[in-house]
């Protein structure tokens, strides 16, 4: 039935060329469409193989023939050339990368911003290496009319229109007392999963490192004014039983706070109470780990690729400069 | 302690990271610093830090040492403070700090340590090491 209209086609009008080509396609096999091809061992070779080439053909297979020989003369020379340079270019390079991490170089954009915020002093040394020259002719010229001294002016410290000045006191560590640092750990009475790894962590280290590791502490912020005094009575009492097993909790008379100067309180107690005990103060929060043997001596020279090594060549002193550092 | 305890005679000492690259305003300042005990003595006596205690603490201290006059020994070494060396799988807020440079033999202080898996990573790493 459903070739009915076809045949109705070609008996009563002339069928179109594309019907035809598409009856053609469709109506054909593909085996006559696509005849398989000969397997290839039937298959006549297309190119003719060549002769495989005897030893010496193949010797003289890389090298130019004998009357041009002269293209290629030099080439084995240039090669051994370039290769010497790029020697060269390596081993210069693995000596600066070498001297760049056994000698690192302090970074001096903070300097340059202060010698930036501050022309007049460059100009005074510009002026003072001026005068210096000139006393130095004459000198040289042994006149007497000029040889009255030249007021040489004292190389000034770098200031600055935001620089306080000299220190209003004078102040100096005692080099008899024995180094020791004071760490002091910010760390609320909630974190004390963090406190625990801490201490389980911190006590591996070597027992005779001149380090002291504090939790400081304040007392909790009881946001609910109806039970204020139970947490705050609860959590003492859980602080007292926390210091008699560990202690290592040190009590700063401020509540819990980020921004409120708990740090001041601590600095504050620490300068009045454990002055002569430390020599030195820090002040981490609990999310820092601190390596605190802090030992460099012989790795920092191994790996001569590391960038940040902190050893005493990278880092460098500054002063404070309002807008540049704070 | 090695790297402070070669300033141990020095007066006014500030050891610290206190280089403002841009990218991190104030939050290294946390990290840690270290103060010599003769300006921690000064702090708990001047009158200086007492008007000036509510703000960013650690950047604080630093403008009490300007205002006193003994930033002349402050020393910068942000070399020595690098964050966790896989930021991504902690808290996006610090990952940009974490992302600083990955803790080494030589770091002193790695932050910020949000999560209890990162410090401990952190903490197994050094005691690893062979001191």
């Amino acid at each position: 039935m459903a070739v009915q209209p076809l045949l109705n086609i070609a008996r009563f009008s002339q069928p179109s060329s594309s019907i035809l080509i598409t009856h053609y396609f469709f109506c054909s096999s593909p085996i006559l469409l696509f005849p398989p091809l000969p397997a290839d061992h039937l298959r006549p070779p297309l190119v003719a193989p060549r002769r495989p080439l005897s030893p010496s053909q193949r010797r003289c297979a890389s090298s130019p023939p004998w009357h041009k020989r002269h293209l290629t003369a030099g080439a084995d020379e240039m090669a051994l050339r370039v290769k010497s340079l790029i020697a060269f270019v390596l081993a210069v390079a693995f000596i600066f990368m070498t001297l760049n991490a056994i000698f690192p170089r302090a970074d001096d954009r903070a300097a340059d911003f202060i010698a930036y915020a501050n022309p007049q002093t460059t100009e005074a040394a510009a002026e003072h290496e001026d005068a210096e020259g000139t006393a130095a002719l004459h000198r040289a010229s042994h006149d007497t009319a000029n040889a009255h001294p030249i007021p040489q002016q004292q190389p000034t410290s770098p200031t600055s229109e935001w620089d306080i000045g000299e220190p209003v006191r004078q102040i100096y560590q005692d080099p008899t007392k024995e180094f020791r640092i004071l760490v002091g750990v910010m760390s609320p009475f909630q974190k004390a999963a963090r406190r625990y790894l801490m201490r389980s962590a911190y006590s591996q280290f070597p027992k005779d490192l001149p380090v002291d590791v504090w939790f400081v502490m304040g007392d909790v912020d009881p946001w609910n004014p109806v039970n204020a005094e139970r947490v705050l009575d609860s959590s003492r009492i859980a602080r007292d039983w926390e210091n008699s097993t560990h202690h290592d909790i040190m009590l700063v008379d401020c509540t819990e706070n980020m921004e409120q100067g708990k740090t001041y309180e601590y600095l504050k107690k620490v300068g009045r109470e454990f002055s002569n005990r430390y020599t030195h103060v820090m002040k981490t929060d609990d999310d820092s780990f601190v390596n605190l043997p802090g030992n460099y001596s012989v790795s920092c020279v191994l790996s001569y690729f590391s960038i940040g090594a902190s050893n005493q060549r990278t880092q460098r002193r500054t002063a404070f400069v309002l807008g540049s550092n704070l | 302690m090695q790297v402070i305890k070669e300033h141990k005679d020095e007066p006014h000492l500030y050891w610290g990271a206190t280089y403002n690259d841009g990218r991190f305003p104030s939050e290294m300042w946390g990290s840690g610093y270290v103060l010599g005990m003769d300006l921690v003595e000064w702090i708990s006596t001047s009158d200086i830090p007492i008007n000036n205690t509510v703000g960013l603490e650690d950047l604080q201290v630093a403008e009490w040492i300007v205002d006193g006059g003994f930033h002349d020994n402050a020393i910068d070494n942000i070399t020595a403070f690098a964050g966790y060396p896989w930021p991504e799988l902690g808290d996006n807020t610090y990952k940009q700090e974490n992302e600083i440079r990955p803790f080494e033999r030589w770091t002193l202080v790695t932050h910020p340590l949000k999560e209890n898996f990162m410090w401990v990573d952190t903490a197994n790493y050094y005691l690893s090491l062979q001191w």
